[in-house]
């Protein structure tokens, strides 16, 4: 029999799934570094296809970690997207989670 | 993911956002000038040789904006960065009109010099191509350095060694102008060549998105 005796003292047991999901982690790393994105700009640097990315971002807006803005460039629909501060905050959290889970600073 | 790794990804954002091959392009229309302004001085005079080209360019800035609305932003995407980046970018202008401002000075003085004739560099010195080089790599190391863009270092030395190969040139009797038309002509030509190949593969890797996103 396994004795979970990690159990309660598990460093990642409070990690924020939301942002743990590795589309996820990669679109809310992506509007980390900048202020904000359109979606083209999106879908070619992470690589998801456009349905998997309004999926994830959905999610993302749900808890109120990304806003959505839908607008035109020109005459053509244009969105852009960027990280709320709650979002921010929690992709803050997340990675000092992850380096003290991890103990390597990365 | 440390912060050295956000740092990477927010310059390599930078570049993917504004790497098209078309400032390389513009950067190549300046340069050209060097090439054919000693040509057109004997018929235009040295002012007007070069002034002509300062509605070239203007023209070719508004067709290189309305070319990155039309046909890049729609297939790369737009960004709006934060306020590091923006404040690099501020201080690289800077550095660039300090550099250029510099330039233009030193050539204003050298220029009334030789004329009042309390300054006599002569005809063959290697001041004026020595002064040209560093101005050109100071003002592409910077370029380089803040936009990340590796063949801007390239760039930058390229164009510092060329009044150098064209004085040789000109003193052993291969080319006219100081060597300047041979010189900037054949850089101008690859930068251009360069910016062109980078904008078509650019193109060509980021068709138009069928759709906006549905959200």
């Amino acid at each position: 029999m396994i004795v979970p005796s990690t159990v309660g003292t598990d460093p990642l047991s409070g990690i924020d799934q939301v942002i743990h999901a590795p589309a996820r982690l990669r679109i809310v790393t992506q509007l980390y570094v900048v202020e904000a994105v359109d979606a083209t700009f999106l879908v070619n640097q992470t690589g998801l296809t456009w349905g998997n990315l309004a999926t994830h971002l959905r999610k993302l807006e749900k808890h109120d970690y990304v806003t959505i803005e839908k607008g035109y460039r020109g005459r053509k629909p244009n969105t852009v997207i960027s990280l709320t501060q709650l979002g921010r905050e929690a992709f803050r959290s997340y990675r000092e989670l992850m380096q003290h889970a991890l103990g390597d600073g990365s | 993911m440390n912060d050295q790794d956000l740092r990477a990804l927010e310059r390599q954002t930078f570049r993917a956002a504004t790497d098209d091959g078309l400032w390389d392009v513009l950067i190549a229309g300046v340069f050209a000038m060097f090439a054919v302004a000693p040509l057109l001085s004997a018929s235009m005079g040295d002012f007007w040789s070069s002034a002509v080209f300062v509605p070239i360019w203007a023209a070719a800035f508004l067709l290189i904006r309305t070319i990155r609305a039309r046909v890049v932003a729609p297939r790369v995407g737009t960004v709006t960065f934060g306020q590091d980046r923006m404040r690099k970018l501020k201080r690289l202008n800077i550095v660039l009109l300090v550099v250029n401002l510099l330039a233009a000075l030193l050539g204003v003085i050298a220029a009334l010099g030789a004329q009042l004739g309390w300054l006599n560099l002569g005809n063959g010195s290697l001041a004026y191509p020595l002064g040209l080089g560093l101005v050109v790599v100071v003002g592409f190391t910077g370029a380089a350095f803040v936009t990340g863009i590796w063949r801007y270092y390239i760039y930058g030395l390229m164009l510092a060694i060329a009044p150098l190969v064209g004085e040789w040139l000109w003193r052993n009797d291969l080319a006219s102008h100081h060597g300047f038309p041979v010189v900037f002509g054949v850089a101008a030509g690859i930068i251009f060549v360069g910016g062109v190949v980078r904008f078509a593969v650019l193109v060509n890797g980021h068709p138009l998105p069928p759709h906006d996103l549905p959200v």
